[in-house]
């Protein structure tokens, strides 16, 4: 592969597989619409559960893609990135227990 | 809260951030504000728009190989500690003068966008389908643009990073996401194509709502029945967002965005 913005390096090297991902991230979002309209519209407890529930998917999700990014870049070898995607974990990590506590 | 005006703001704010890589909440948080609402209750409401835009956009961004999670991550990690120390010293800064600042940023970032012609990043004949996505070990990647590939490699990435500590430093202080200091940092100062910019950004803000939703959540500020309707609004947003974004030309988006950084930057000086 040739260009003039110079892209070269990691040519041919397997990446994280990032259709997998989507298709979970798909599912995450009909699952956290779902919750959503159901803890909008139901008034009571089934309401306030599925509102949590949305919460949770809403929080989970994008802490959950960078835990997967961090492990498919380990295991492709790629230690650089999969460090960095340690160091955003423990930064969340901080970041949220300082919060909480 | 209106519940009308909560979903309609949503679904519209989620949209356009999911266009243009500006998460929402900038958008979203002052229209809430300037409509009556408790600006304590109205942070928490923004954040989930940008949560639930940010994963509805996701599915469309990652199918369409447009995002470079590695860039996203290492900038990531600048921008979330900058906005961790914000939160810390958010007391020490006085709201006007947080909010004309801001709103000069974004004005700002609008010109500089906006004064662009043409497009630094130019489809190689020599790629092929085979080759669209990150590579692997660098900040660089190859995203599809109509008929053709584009590559491009992120440049001058100490100052792309200064430029995302201000963004953090920003969100932390104001209780708003960074992205409207991100995505045009990564287009201006890093040279990124601004539809790699403008996903790579929705993913990050994603990941800093995250954290912000469990500390309002800790903090008791969050209504569960506003934050699911506002959520349902915002997923349906993010998902038309994402898609008007991807038959867009670059161009085209570039100009979304800088007018939208115009408003933006209106409102914040207005509300100061």
């Amino acid at each position: 592969m040739s260009s003039d913005e110079g892209v070269s390096g990691g040519e041919g090297r397997r990446d994280v597989d990032v259709a997998a991902m989507g298709r979970w991230m798909a599912r995450g979002t009909v699952a956290a619409f779902a919750l959503a309209l159901v803890g909008a519209v139901v008034p009571g407890p089934v309401g306030a559960v599925c509102a949590v529930g949305c919460l949770v998917v809403l929080i989970g999700a994008p802490v959950v893609r960078v835990l997967w990014l961090t492990v498919g870049w380990a295991h492709h070898g790629d230690r650089r990135f999969a460090a960095l995607g340690l160091v955003m974990l423990g930064v969340l990590a901080v970041s949220g227990l300082t919060a909480l506590f | 809260m209106n519940p009308v005006l909560l979903a309609v703001g949503a679904l519209l704010t989620a949209g356009v951030g999911a266009v243009a890589g500006l998460g929402g909440a900038i958008l979203l948080v002052p229209i809430l504000v300037l409509t009556g609402t408790d600006p304590r209750i109205a942070a928490p409401v923004g954040l989930v728009s940008v949560a639930a835009g940010s994963l509805a956009a996701g599915t469309t961004h990652l199918g369409d190989r447009v995002i470079n999670h590695r860039l996203g991550v290492a900038t990531g990690i600048v921008s979330s500690s900058a906005a961790f120390v914000g939160a810390l010293v958010s007391d020490a800064v006085s709201d006007a003068v947080l909010s004309v600042v801001l709103g000069l940023v974004a004005i700002a970032a609008a010109v500089a966008g906006g004064r662009r012609k043409g497009m630094r990043n130019h489809p190689d004949p020599s790629l092929g389908p085979a080759d669209v996505g990150e590579r692997p070990g660098t900040l660089a990647g190859v995203y599809p643009l109509g008929d053709g590939f584009v590559p491009y490699r992120a440049r001058r990435i100490p100052l792309g990073l200064v430029g995302m500590g201000v963004a953090g430093l920003i969100s932390g202080v104001s209780g708003v996401g960074g992205g409207f200091v991100r995505t045009p940092t990564t287009t201006e100062v890093m040279h990124v194509p601004v539809k790699v910019a403008a996903a790579t950004t929705t993913f990050g803000v994603g990941v800093t709502a995250a954290v912000g939703l469990m500390v309002f959540a800790a903090q008791d500020r969050i209504v569960a029945s506003d934050a699911a309707l506002v959520a349902a609004a915002a997923l349906v947003g993010g998902v038309v967002g994402s898609r008007l974004q991807s038959v867009l030309s670059p161009a085209g988006v570039r100009r979304a965005l800088s007018a939208v950084l115009v408003v933006i930057g209106v409102l914040l000086v207005v509300r100061a």
